[in-house]
Parts: structure tokens; C-alpha cells; sequence
């Protein structure tokens, strides 16, 4: 009688603590729904890129100097290094600042650009594990395997992808230090989200561009994004001059580093300001 | 039957109510609305630049020339600027039931499914429609599409229907999160559909993708078997050109459809919020 008792006053007690367990078991699965979603999505955009090409090759050789199966492995690596290019620093600042919390960051023993430089790999790994190699199966297995130009390409497009992202998340970041000073993203996250898509080469790459845009494209960091280590990965840039390419990219590196580091301490004085 | 008269003056004064409000919060931010302004026409103006530079240095695509892949962007773009006036909560109703948003809409002694389709109108999505207007009539002009009588009613029943279709594929996708809590994913799958099926030729995919865009999630009919009817092009389509039209006809059952799953969802919504 007395464990009954017990059993009953037991029950109730714990009833919440089993619910919040079933909710954090739902939300880890929904996590999991979030990782299958989110392929789906890359596919998707995989299937559509790879059969836009198609059909503008239908029947033709070579467009501007680039064959149909040198554009495709371009057109599904585009797609791959875009599931794992994580920026999330934008949203990141943009929303510690509208809610204040940057002060809280600011008093951490930590540099705050390292921090969120740290989050952002983070989570680019687990993307390339997650996405990146998922896509570039679901193309080897129906549509082509992405081979490099020959190994000197294969060999040059790796530090030239490290060098995208870099420029890639600079861009973020000095986008996302706007925050300080207009305490709302939304529209300039999209400028420079449309800019990115269509000088970097992420979607068409300049080549087949106007002559004009090709001239004013050559003068922004954009295209050093995507299509500076695509175009040397399918051999459309030569080894011979993929070190001059690479040379632009570590010169708007810095330029980027520099621009980074001048706004965070005009952003870090305003902040001090607004403080009090 | 006045009492049902009264019913629907009840829900057409509620929901105008509630346009009302939602426009006048709007305009509380005008930078916001400008830097739209200025952006989401930009990027569909250079998407169907993209397209004409893909025709010009390559071939027209699946046959498409440029001014006809004009009309057929436009008149996709039109329904989607449409929808993202009327029906953008459907992009929000995750987070609503993350948050617990519909407790308030459950309190009222007002049907749930109207509530949640007449909460908001979207003055920002207007910014949407001036790109699908430019590009569609630019394309009309290029393919020199006729404005008879049966062409613009057409048209205009093409435009309705579709936007019922987007609308109602927003709803049915996010309404997964009322048993997952997290739909985020969902819409952009659903939005990346959209935007592929949409604003090409569908005649570019396979057959097998074609036949489950036609009948299985028949996208299919919000532009690309619209034109093809409208602009008699016949090639690389197994539909007859009768069943192309028949967009409003498709609108309203996916409408319905999303009413119902709607309201299985609203049965396991448990307002995780409080």
C-alpha cells in the first residue's frame, strides 16, 4: 500500500520532465529531418543546374572555350561548394546586435571574429560531411563523375577553395558590421547575397557574359569566389596561369582582411558609445 | 440562409480588418520597403538576363526561343508575386507552431483555416509583381501575344489558379511542422521546386520528372503548360492542350487539400509555445 502510494506521488512528479524529454527527442529528430531536408534541397538545385546545362548544350561542341562534360563537373561542383561555404555570421551579428547581447560578447575573454570564425568552420564540416560528399555521390551516380582537368588542377584548386571562402566569409562579415550602424540586416543581406550569385560565377560563369560585365567583373572580388577554383579545377584556367589567379585572390584577401579589421574598430568605438 | 449570409459578411469584415492592420504596420518601416524595392526586382531582371545570355550563346532551349522563355518566366513570376502578397504566412506557420501562435487564433470563435489565410497581407510582396510585370509584358510583346477576349480571361484564370497552387504547396509543406516543429527546410525544398519548374521549360527535365511535376505535384500547370496552350508551342509536351489550361481547376483542389491537412495538423498541435 505504501509503495502504491509512493508510486502515485511519483508519477506526476516526473510527468514533465519525461514530456521535455520527448520534446528534445523530437527536436533532435526534426534536426534529422532538417539534415535530410536540406539535401533534398541541394539536390534539387543539383538536378535543375545539371539539366539547364544540358540543354544548352544539346548538340553543340564547345561554347567559349568549355566542352559540355567540363561544364557540368563545373556546374555540380559549384553546387557542392556551395552546401558547405557556411556564413552564418551574418545572421550571427545580426541578431546579437539587435538584441543587445553584442555587449555581453564584447566582455568575453575572446576575439569575437575568431568566435564566429570558429562557429562557421565548425559547421562547415559537418556540412561537408552532411551535404557536400551526399551531392557529389547523387552526381557520380547519375550524372558524372566530377574529375579534375589533370592532377596540377586538382592539386591548385585546393588552396584556391580555401581562398574562396575566406573572401566568401570576409564578405559576410563586413556585410554583417553594417549591422552597427542601420541595427537591421534584411536588405543588405540580399544585396550582397544577388551580387554574390551572379559576378561570382556561382550560377553562369563570366565567360559567357557580355564583354562589358566580363570588364567590370574582373574589377570585384566576386568572381574569385567560385569561379576562379572551378575554372582552374576543369583546366578552362591552365596551371601556368592558376598561380596568377590564386596570386589575385590572396591580394583581395588582405585588401578584405584590412577592410575587416578597420570596420570592427569603428564598429567596436560605436558600440562603446552606444553603451554609455 | 441569412444566417449564413451574416456568417460570410462576418468573415469578409474580419478579413478586411486584418488587411487593414497589416498594411498600416508595413508602412512603419519604409527604409525596409525601399531596400526590397530595390533588390528583389534586380535579381529576377538579371535571372531572366541569365536566361537570354544561355540563348544567345548557345541555342533556344528545349526549343524555346527567348521571347517565348520571357512569357513563361513572367507569367510564373506574376502568381508568385501574387501569392507572396496574399498567402506568406504560409511561409511562417512552423514558427507559429513553434511559438505557439496559434492559441490566440484557437481562442476565437472564428473558423482557424481563414484566420491563418486572411492574417496577412504582404504590401512588401508588391515589389514581387513589378518584376513579373515588366518581363511578362515584355514577352507578350516579343512573341506578340494576342490580348483577344479568351487570351486575357485565360491569362487572368491562369494567374488565380496558380496562385492558389503556390499558395496551397506553402501550406501543405510547412504544415509537416505541426508533427515535426520545424518546417524551415520544407519550404525551401518547396521553394526551389517551385523556382525550377516555374521559370523553365519543364520540357528540359526527363520524362519521369515532367510526368511527377504534371501529376503527382502538378507545378506543372502554374506556367509551363499555360504557355505552351497560350503560345500553341507543341513540342516535348505529353499533355493535350485542352487539360493545359486547366490551372484554376487544379488551384482549387490543392486548395482544398491544404484545408484539409491543415486541419488534421491543428488536431496535434499541442502549443509547445506555452
Amino acid at each position: 500500500m505504501a509503495d502504491r502510494l509512493h508510486f502515485t506521488a511519483f508519477w506526476p512528479r516526473i510527468l514533465p520532465y519525461v514530456y521535455v524529454m520527448r520534446l528534445k527527442l523530437l527536436v533532435s529528430l526534426a534536426y534529422r529531418f532538417d539534415v535530410i531536408t536540406t539535401l533534398v534541397t541541394n539536390v534539387i538545385l543539383l538536378v535543375g543546374t545539371v539539366f539547364l546545362w544540358r540543354t544548352a548544350y544539346r548538340d553543340l561542341g564547345t561554347v567559349a572555350a568549355v566542352n559540355e562534360s567540363q561544364m557540368i563537373t563545373y556546374a555540380v561542383l559549384a553546387v557542392a561548394l556551395r552546401s558547405f561555404f557556411t556564413c552564418n555570421v551574418e545572421s550571427t551579428l545580426n541578431d546579437r546586435i539587435r538584441e543587445g547581447n553584442i555587449a555581453m560578447d564584447l566582455i568575453k575573454p575572446v576575439h569575437l571574429i575568431g568566435l564566429w570564425l570558429s562557429e562557421d568552420i565548425g559547421s562547415a564540416c559537418s556540412a561537408v560531411t552532411l551535404r557536400t560528399v551526399p551531392i557529389l555521390l547523387v552526381s557520380c551516380l547519375f550524372f558524372t563523375i566530377p574529375a579534375p582537368a589533370d592532377l596540377p588542377s586538382f592539386l591548385l584548386f585546393l588552396p584556391a577553395v580555401l581562398l574562396s571562402y575566406a573572401l566568401l566569409w570576409m564578405l559576410s562579415v563586413l556585410t554583417g558590421l553594417m549591422t552597427f550602424w542601420t541595427m537591421e540586416l534584411g536588405g543588405l543581406q540580399n544585396v550582397k547575397g544577388v551580387l554574390v550569385d551572379i559576378l561570382s560565377g556561382a550560377l553562369v560563369p563570366m565567360w559567357f557574359f557580355p564583354g562589358w560585365f566580363q570588364n567590370i567583373a574582373k574589377l570585384l572580388p566576386f568572381q574569385h569566389i567560385y569561379q576562379t577554383p572551378l575554372a582552374i579545377y576543369i583546366g578552362r584556367i591552365s596551371p601556368g596561369n592558376a598561380l596568377d589567379a590564386i596570386g589575385l585572390q590572396v591580394v583581395w584577401s588582405l585588401i578584405l582582411i584590412l577592410a575587416t579589421r578597420g570596420l570592427w574598430m569603428q564598429a567596436c568605438r560605436r558600440t562603446m558609445v552606444q553603451g554609455g | 440562409m441569412s444566417d449564413f449570409l451574416n456568417s460570410c459578411k462576418h468573415y469578409a469584415s474580419v478579413g478586411s480588418f486584418q488587411g487593414r492592420m497589416a498594411l498600416q504596420r508595413q508602412l512603419e518601416y519604409p527604409l525596409f520597403l525601399v531596400s526590397w524595392l530595390i533588390m528583389i526586382p534586380l535579381k529576377y531582371l538579371i535571372g531572366v538576363w541569365m536566361l537570354k545570355i544561355l540563348v544567345d550563346q548557345f541555342q533556344p532551349l528545349a526549343g524555346w526561343t527567348f521571347p517565348q522563355l520571357a512569357f513563361l518566366y513572367g507569367l510564373g513570376m506574376l502568381s508568385h508575386g501574387l501569392m507572396v502578397v496574399v498567402s506568406i504566412q504560409s511561409w511562417f506557420l512552423d514558427h507559429m507552431v513553434i511559438q505557439g501562435g496559434f492559441d490566440r487564433m484557437l481562442l476565437r470563435p472564428l473558423n482557424v483555416f481563414f484566420q491563418f489565410t486572411f492574417m496577412y497581407l504582404n504590401l512588401i510582396g508588391c515589389v514581387d509583381l513589378i518584376p513579373a510585370v515588366i518581363i511578362f509584358v515584355t514577352g507578350c510583346s516579343l512573341t506578340g501575344f494576342d490580348w483577344t477576349f479568351g487570351n486575357s480571361v485565360g491569362v487572368l484564370s491562369v494567374v488565380l489558379g496558380a496562385t492558389l497552387i503556390r499558395s496551397s504547396f506553402y501550406t501543405l509543406t510547412a504544415c509537416v511542422a505541426f508533427w515535426t516543429k520545424r518546417a524551415t527546410h520544407m519550404r525551401a525544398i518547396g521553394h526551389d521546386l517551385m523556382e525550377r519548374s516555374t521559370l523553365y521549360p519543364l520540357s528540359i527535365y526527363p520524362k519521369a520528372f515532367q510526368w511527377i511535376l504534371t501529376f503527382v505535384i502538378p507545378l506543372g500547370f502554374i506556367s509551363f503548360y499555360p504557355s505552351t496552350a497560350l503560345l500553341n508551342i507543341n513540342h516535348g509536351t505529353a499533355l493535350p492542350l485542352e487539360i493545359a489550361m486547366w490551372t484554376p481547376i487544379i488551384g482549387i483542389a490543392m486548395f482544398g487539400l491544404s484545408q484539409i491537412v491543415f486541419n488534421r495538423g491543428l488536431r496535434a498541435y499541442e502549443s509547445a509555445g506555452s
